[in-house]
């Protein structure tokens, strides 16, 4: 199946720390995004309080896009843009995302709450994506 | 604003379903209208019909009594329900458009603040004040509700006739008018069952005084005649006009109606004239109170009644199962009832007849629910929903599911709660889907936008967005006013504002605006965005705040000079930052989110471009160039944009600030200032730098000792000089780019000048015309600076013209190294000023011109390659100190430079490194210097001579090198190791005198070259003991050459030792194996012994070197001062043995230095991993260079064909003397002169030290033998069966140490195996039997050092043959000569030595 995303790892202070698009990449679309992914925020907000869990699911939906969203313990919110929905896929993505942001976290050299520049970051999420998103 | 609250928004439903009274007028009526400026009776009476007071009670429909408090009823003048109101895209646009035309100026909504929304103005403001174009549009467009047939809002409930009574049959009028073709056409939408009401007037106008005397008898007739349903209505009695003692009446009289008709049709043209100019207050309350009268006698009772027939008409319908059977067993049974009861419309519809039932239903709840029985008219429209869903009558279906969500909410809204939501959903999404008629989008609307004020009366926000959105779309300002609500009401969600939901829809609402051509609006919607963004969660603020903070330390550690720097370049970035302050964070959209935020400035940059707002639209532009994250295909298309504005903008006169401000700082290309990189001296090799020297050997480093790999030393120069800029420019675009007139932008700061120094007077900086960057090209530029004076050049950024069009100038300013040294800074961000991009200028620096020519890039291990150092003083200075450090000293050797002449160029004549002599000495002794110094470190000017002591290697250095001299120094570079190294070369030169042990900053220059050396031979060398004499031992050297295509030709081996001298074993073998071919091998054999000094040579009178390394061990140790003196010269013997004709003398001072900085690595490395609790520094004052006992090798060879290289190979420190372990007697504590106090670290500095000297001497026991055994047997004497022999036996001491005791057996053959050890082997080869000792068989003496005991003895033969001999077993013990009770001395001193190979005898005649 071949489809587009748009991952977001926004901070605490609302900015985003990683984001990249996943599957095809549309250069005119990315504010659009941006803007959806930025919106769904005040929703995750209100979500995250009706639920234990981390996984909050599809929390916003704008025309045929669906916003799904995890927040972490730290209150690190993982976005992700998506039209199909595969809740367990995208759950699994999600938990193995935060395990990799955690593992950045444990570097040293990264100060928490700043954009991840990280080269291998970026290519294991890709990976991630492949395995489970595609 | 009186617009913005023009309805209630309950009440704004309510009067939309307002019942409908048509109301005619006889001619003689308009007159009456026409005074008070009025065009008909209805637009008399519209402020009338407007909240009456009714406050009756009345019956619902089924019978129930319910309070009636007010009512609003609307006149008009017409009612045709064929005239088809469709209003299409466009139509709407230039709806919409007007309305905001009529709201005028547009300012920001109240809740925007400077930054962000301030939520409580958001949540306490009305929404309504912040788009009254919304509020006029709403209000049009339900006002434009026409007649439909599928409801009957629109269809009056009663007529009303009016007729003057000046007329002269008020009566026949008033019948005219009630056949007029209005009221057929209500009648012909009547059902038959219910009649209309018709209520009539008799108008008496005041002017007409005549008729005041007959106006009630008329009125009389008209009530005989016509009933009950008539009234008198008397205006106009204002007949004093020319009196103005009432003008505040007037006024008030008139605002009556100017009031409403704004109200109520608020995009009407109204020009501006008085009403009710003929009335007066009582005519007004006449008014009122018949319409009042009307309502509450006539009006509502009659809608009562109609509710009340058409409830008992449709009682089966609505009541229980029976009625539902029996409808549904009509219409499946009964095929004709379906098509008695609906047609099909003109515009493709399903409608009901007006007789049918269903019509029926509608036409009772609508009269319900215009009396607010809206619970009656729920149960009503439920009922008939049912069969307009069954009949797939979509828009009667779609318009009862409308008035069912309208009716819940309106009284049941608390139970249903969602409920509503799903009902407005289904009938929107019927308008707009199912049903065809061409009014359908305009039922939609209307839908939304009551459903949408409900749920503002309500305050039910958070289904508002979804209830817009899901509006219909088929205009783009319509789109963009739903979207522009939604995003309101968002900022009215509960518990707090969704700002980034407000965000997101104003920024659609602000796409729809622009496709609409509503640039006002969008632009508004789209500062409304920017400004929403700066909204921020509480953490985040702080955190910024604390940034903030960091910021000011940064500011804090600057440096008086770098903040005038900054100034300066904050002045050149914005030079009219002073006049005008332009807050460009204000502008600019600064969110985190770099693709919200281009999109933001480039919509806002263009629409300022459109207004022609360009100082705003560059502060857009600049924002967007600001952003490396903008894929390259926007940046492109940006980069046109901003091309263009800048055209645009300068045939503007306004843009004259902007040509005189220069340039703007863009993104592109990106020069990366980390890159930039500056070079003293360009147009030479190597890295010039400011480094500081030690002199000592080690390697000429940053300036401070203690700087980082990050950190670099200052780069100075001289006034003249020229410094390149090398700047390494990339284009981020896929498309091309020029950049010209290419320049650096500088700060200049003079020594000593009290007054500024202009930087074009101090500085002549090149241009570089054009550079041409290709899409995604990285190239490198380089700019000249020549300083004219001294002082210190800052580099702050580069300018250029973008496409010949555009100045920019692009900042090269870095924040410096992140300091880490105090809590603050740690806990903050603080940088040190940066000093990458900027020199100092320097009056008294030297400038010379250095060239290292002919450096090899391979070599041959051992060969020898010539290079030449050429320094020549290009400044006005002399300079008075050039030293040269080499990383690998054992690699180079140089010679002493000379002076160059002009005539000869600076050439010079180098003989070469070998002299060849033909008569060379076998033996030779030399006295030689025994230091173990640094040789990496050679002063060329200026040093001392090459005093002792002196840390530095003087080579015969100039005095000093005056303005316009040259001097040459060769270099000889030999591949001492073979693989691939990287020679560094620092040359370094200072005006000042500086002395040998100094430690001085110097203007240096660094080469480094890449020497790859390769195999030549292979070099083994190994020593056995000799068994003829026991005093020499056999040294043997194996040669393979390694080349596989060239021959080598050995030309001398040369031994190098303190006490032994080598010969060969067999004389004359070297012409024959001098010559190696190709892969072959040699192997030459010597033997080593002892050298007997000749009685002319003078013993030398200082101490042995092992001595003097025992002594300051000792001292190292114990002494409270550190040894600082060096051994003394220790006299070498050369053995030479020359192969050919020709020899190379190796004691000249070039070959000398060579072999002895061989021996020098070598030893360093030795001492370095042997004793690394001893530091480096003390090694010369500690360890001598040439151990008394050690010889070193070399072999000198030249290629046979080829290039005809020549080079040598050394082996050093091959050592015979035993034990080695001698050092450790250096731990003993001396006898006096110890230090008697040690600090407690000092103590475990000291016991570590002696801890592992100890250790390695256990260590370092070798499988030596000190003694050497040898026999000599004389001829046996004697005949017959026994033959004797005395035997002398002789036991050698190698050790030049101990004195050995030695017991030595003589064992007989036949018990050997009883003597011998187990575990030891002891081959022997002769016959047991056959022979024995005589006499004493056990002698026991002493050897001295070096020394040779003799012991005789005796054997006898019995038989005549061939003995071995070799039968015996040597027991030694060293005797210690040390003084005292040593508490550490030589290990395993103690041995047992047995023969190794056997000696055979013949006995007897042979």
């Amino acid at each position: 199946m071949s489809s587009t995303y748009y991952f977001a790892i926004v901070g605490t202070n609302d900015s985003p720390l990683y984001e990249t698009e996943l599957g095809v990449q549309r250069d005119e679309s990315k504010y659009l995004n941006q803007f959806i992914v930025h919106a769904a925020l005040d929703l995750v907000d209100d979500a995250q309080f009706m639920s234990t869990a981390c996984y909050l699911k599809t929390v916003d939906r704008y025309n045929d896009w669906n916003v799904s969203a995890y927040v972490t313990p730290s209150n690190i919110r993982l976005m992700l843009l998506h039209e199909a929905k595969a809740d367990d896929a995208i759950r699994l993505f999600f938990t193995d995302c935060h395990e990799l942001y955690l593992k950045t976290l444990l570097n040293p050299f990264y100060e928490p709450n700043t954009p991840i520049q990280s080269q291998a970051f970026d290519v294991k999420v890709n990976t991630l994506a492949k395995k489970y998103l595609f | 604003m009186p617009r913005a609250s023009l309805a209630q928004k309950k009440d704004f439903v309510t009067k939309a379903f307002c019942p409908r009274i048509l109301a005619l007028a006889s001619p003689g009526v308009q007159d009456a209208c026409a005074v008070n400026g009025f065009d008909t009776f209805a637009d008399l009476l519209s402020p009338f019909g407007q909240d009456v007071l009714t406050q009756i009670t009345i019956q619902d429909g089924q019978g129930a009594p319910y309070f009636l408090d007010k009512i609003n009823v609307r006149f008009t003048t017409d009612f045709n329900i064929e005239k088809l109101h469709a209003p299409s895209g466009s139509d709407v646009d230039s709806l919409v458009k007007t309305c905001a035309a009529a709201c005028g100026e547009s300012g920001d909504p109240p809740f925007i603040g400077s930054d962000g929304v301030i939520k409580d103005v958001a949540a306490a403001d009305d929404i309504s004040t912040w788009a009254p174009w919304y509020t006029l549009f709403r209000q049009q467009w339900v006002g434009d509700m026409q007649p439909s047939e599928h409801e009957t809002f629109m269809h009056p409930v009663a007529c009303m006739l009016v007729a003057s009574g000046s007329e002269a049959d008020p009566i026949g009028a008033l019948r005219a008018l009630q056949t007029s073709a209005a009221v057929q056409r209500v009648l012909s939408c009547g059902d038959g069952g219910t009649k209309i009401l018709f209520y009539y007037v008799l108008l008496h106008d005041g002017r007409d005084t005549a008729a005041l005397q007959t106006i009630d008898l008329q009125f009389d007739q008209v009530r005989k005649t016509l009933g009950q349903n008539s009234a008198l209505l008397k205006i106009n009695t204002n007949t004093d006009l020319l009196g103005d003692a009432d003008a505040g009446e007037r006024v008030k009289i008139s605002s009556i109606w100017s009031s409403d008709i704004s109200a109520t049709r608020p995009l009407a043209a109204h020009p501006e004239k008085n009403y009710g100019e003929m009335l007066t207050m009582r005519d007004v309350a006449a008014l009122r109170d018949a319409v009042k009268l009307m309502l509450v006698r006539s009006v509502v009772p009659h809608m009562q009644n109609v509710i009340r027939v058409l409830s008992d008409q449709t009682a089966s319908e609505r009541r229980g199962i029976t009625g539902r059977l029996f409808s549904a067993g009509r219409r499946y049974l009964n095929t004709t009832a379906k098509t008695e009861n609906t047609y099909v419309g003109n515009d493709g519809e399903v409608y009901y007849r007006h007789k049918s039932p269903e019509a029926m239903l509608r036409r009772l709840a609508d009269c319900s629910f215009m009396l607010k029985d809206y619970r009656f008219a729920q149960s009503v429209y439920q009922i008939a929903r049912r069969d307009f869903q069954s009949e797939k009558a979509w828009l009667c279906y779609a318009g009862v599911q409308e008035m069912i969500g309208v009716c819940k909410l309106l009284w049941e809204v608390q139970t249903t709660k969602a409920e509503f939501d799903s009902i407005f959903d289904d009938a929107v999404s019927t308008y707009v889907q199912r049903t065809r008629t061409p009014r359908r989008h305009f039922f939609a609307v209307r839908c939304t936008v009551v459903y949408y004020e409900l749920l503002k009366h309500h305050r039910f926000y958070a289904f508002a967005p979804g209830a817009l959105l899901r509006g219909p779309s088929f205009s783009a300002s319509l789109t963009a006013l739903f979207n522009e609500q939604a995003a309101y009401s968002y900022l009215k969600a509960v518990p707090r504002p969704n700002v980034r939901k407000f965000a997101f829809y104003a920024m659609l609402a602000s796409q729809s605006f622009q496709k609409a051509q509503m640039s006002d609006l969008a632009n508004r919607c789209l500062r409304m965005v920017r400004v929403s963004l700066k909204s921020r969660p509480q953490e985040q603020i702080r955190a910024d705040s604390d940034d903030e903070k960091s910021h000011e330390k940064v500011t804090e550690v600057k440096s008086p000079i770098r903040a005038s720097l900054d100034e300066k370049a904050a002045a050149l970035i914005s030079p009219t930052a002073d006049k005008a302050p332009v807050d460009k964070a204000s502008v600019t959209a600064k969110t985190k989110w770099a693709a919200i935020d281009s999109y933001i400035n480039h919509e806002l940059g263009r629409q300022s471009m459109a207004v022609h707002n360009f100082e705003e639209a560059f502060q857009y532009f600049m924002a967007l160039m600001g952003d490396e994250k903008t894929p390259p295909k926007l940046q492109s298309k940006y980069l046109q944009e901003l091309l263009q504005l800048f055209l645009e903008s300068s045939d503007q006169p306004m843009a004259d600030d902007r040509k005189q401000a220069g340039a703007i700082e863009l993104s592109i290309p990106s020069i990366d200032p980390q890159l930039a990189r500056i070079i003293m001296s360009p147009e030479l090799e190597g890295e010039d730098t400011m480094l500081e020297w030690r002199l000592d050997g080690s390697i000429p480093g940053q300036i401070g000792g203690s700087g980082g790999s990050g950190s670099q030393s200052p780069r100075c120069c001289s006034v003249g000089e020229v410094v390149a800029v090398l700047l390494v420019v990339t284009n981020p675009l896929a498309i091309g780019v020029t950049l010209s007139n290419l320049t650096l932008e500088c700060a200049f700061e003079g020594v000593g000048d009290s007054t500024e120094t202009p930087v074009d007077a101090a500085l002549d900086i090149s241009v570089v015309a054009t550079v041409i960057l290709e899409g995604e090209q990285t190239t490198m530029v380089t700019v000249q600076i020549v300083p004219r004076r001294a002082g210190s050049v800052s580099i702050l950024g580069a300018k250029y013209l973008l496409c010949d069009i555009l100045p920019t100038f692009k900042s090269l300013v870095l924040p410096g190294r992140r300091m880490n040294d105090t809590k603050e800074q740690r806990m903050g961000i603080v940088h040190t000023p940066d000093t990458t991009l900027g020199f100092s200028v320097k009056s008294d620096l030297p400038r010379l011109e250095i060239t290292v020519d002919d450096l090899p890039d391979t070599l041959m291990s051992g060969s020898m390659h010539q290079a030449c150092l050429r320094v020549a003083n290009s400044g006005t200075l002399a300079c008075h100190s050039v030293a040269m450090w080499v990383s690998h000293p054992s690699f180079v050797g140089i010679r002493p430079p000379r002076l160059c002449n002009d005539e000869e160029d600076g050439l010079v004549e180098d003989t070469g490194m070998y002299v060849p002599l033909s008569d060379v000495k076998k033996h030779e002794r030399i006295e030689v210097p025994n230091v173990l110094r640094d040789y990496s470190t050679f002063v060329l000017v200026g040093g001392q001579a090459d005093a002792p002591g002196a840390s530095a290697h003087c080579v015969e250095p100039l005095g000093s090198l005056g303005p316009g001299e040259a001097f040459t120094v060769p270099i000889w570079i030999r591949g001492d190791r073979v693989g691939a190294h990287t020679l560094s070369l620092c040359v370094g030169a200072s005006s000042a005198e500086t002395s040998a042990r100094d430690v001085a900053v110097m203007r240096s220059r660094v080469f480094e070259v890449d020497v790859v050396v390769t195999p030549s031979l292979r070099v083994n060398a190994f020593v056995r003991p000799s068994t003829k004499n026991p005093r020499e031992r056999i040294f043997g050297v194996e040669v393979e050459n390694m080349q596989a295509d060239l021959s080598v030709q050995l030309v001398q081996t040369t031994f190098t030792s303190g006490s032994y001298e080598l010969v060969p074993v067999s004389a004359g073998s070297g012409p024959q194996g001098a010559l190696l071919g190709p892969r072959q091998a040699v192997s030459l054999v010597y033997r080593a012994r002892p050298h007997e000094p000749a009685a002319a040579d003078k013993p030398l009178e200082c101490e042995s070197p092992e001595m003097f390394a025992v002594r300051a061990l000792r001292q190292f140790i114990y002494a409270s001062e550190k040894p600082a003196s060096t051994p003394g010269p220790i006299s070498l013997i050369y053995s030479n043995d020359v192969f050919g004709e020709l020899g190379v003398d190796c004691t000249q001072r070039p070959l000398q230095s060579y072999i002895t900085r061989s021996q020098v690595h070598r030893r360093r490395n030795v001492l370095r991993a042997g004793y690394p609790l001893i530091p480096a520094k003390h090694h010369s004052a500690m360890f001598p260079l040439f151990e008394s006992f050690g010889i070193d090798f070399v072999l000198f060879w030249r290629q046979v064909g080829g290039a005809g290289r020549a080079g040598h190979h050394s082996i050093s420190g091959i050592d015979l003397g035993v034990p080695h372990d001698y050092l450790v007697e250096g731990l003993n504590p001396p006898a006096e002169g110890a230090a008697r106090t040690w600090l407690s670290d000092t103590m475990h500095d000291r016991e570590a030290l002696i801890q592992s000297v100890a250790s390695r001497s256990d260590a370092a026991v070798r499988s030596e033998r000190p003694l050497d055994v040898a026999m000599r047997v004389d001829a046996a004497r004697g005949d017959g069966p026994l033959y004797v022999a005395d035997v002398a036996i002789s036991v050698y001491n190698h050790s030049w140490r101990h004195a050995y005791r030695f017991t030595l057996e003589l064992l007989s053959p036949h018990e050997l195996a009883e003597f011998v050890a187990d575990g030891a082997t002891m081959e022997y080869s002769g016959s047991r039997a056959a022979w024995s000792w005589l006499d004493e068989t056990t002698h026991s003496t002493l050897v001295e050092p070096h020394g040779m005991a003799v012991v005789h003895a005796r054997l006898a033969c019995c038989a005549p043959g061939t003995i071995d001999v070799a039968v015996w077993r040597l027991q030694a013990s060293a005797s210690v000569t040390s003084p005292g009770a040593a508490v550490f001395g030589s290990k395993s001193l103690d041995c047992v030595l047995y023969p190794t190979q056997p000696h055979f005898v013949h006995v007897g005649t042979m």
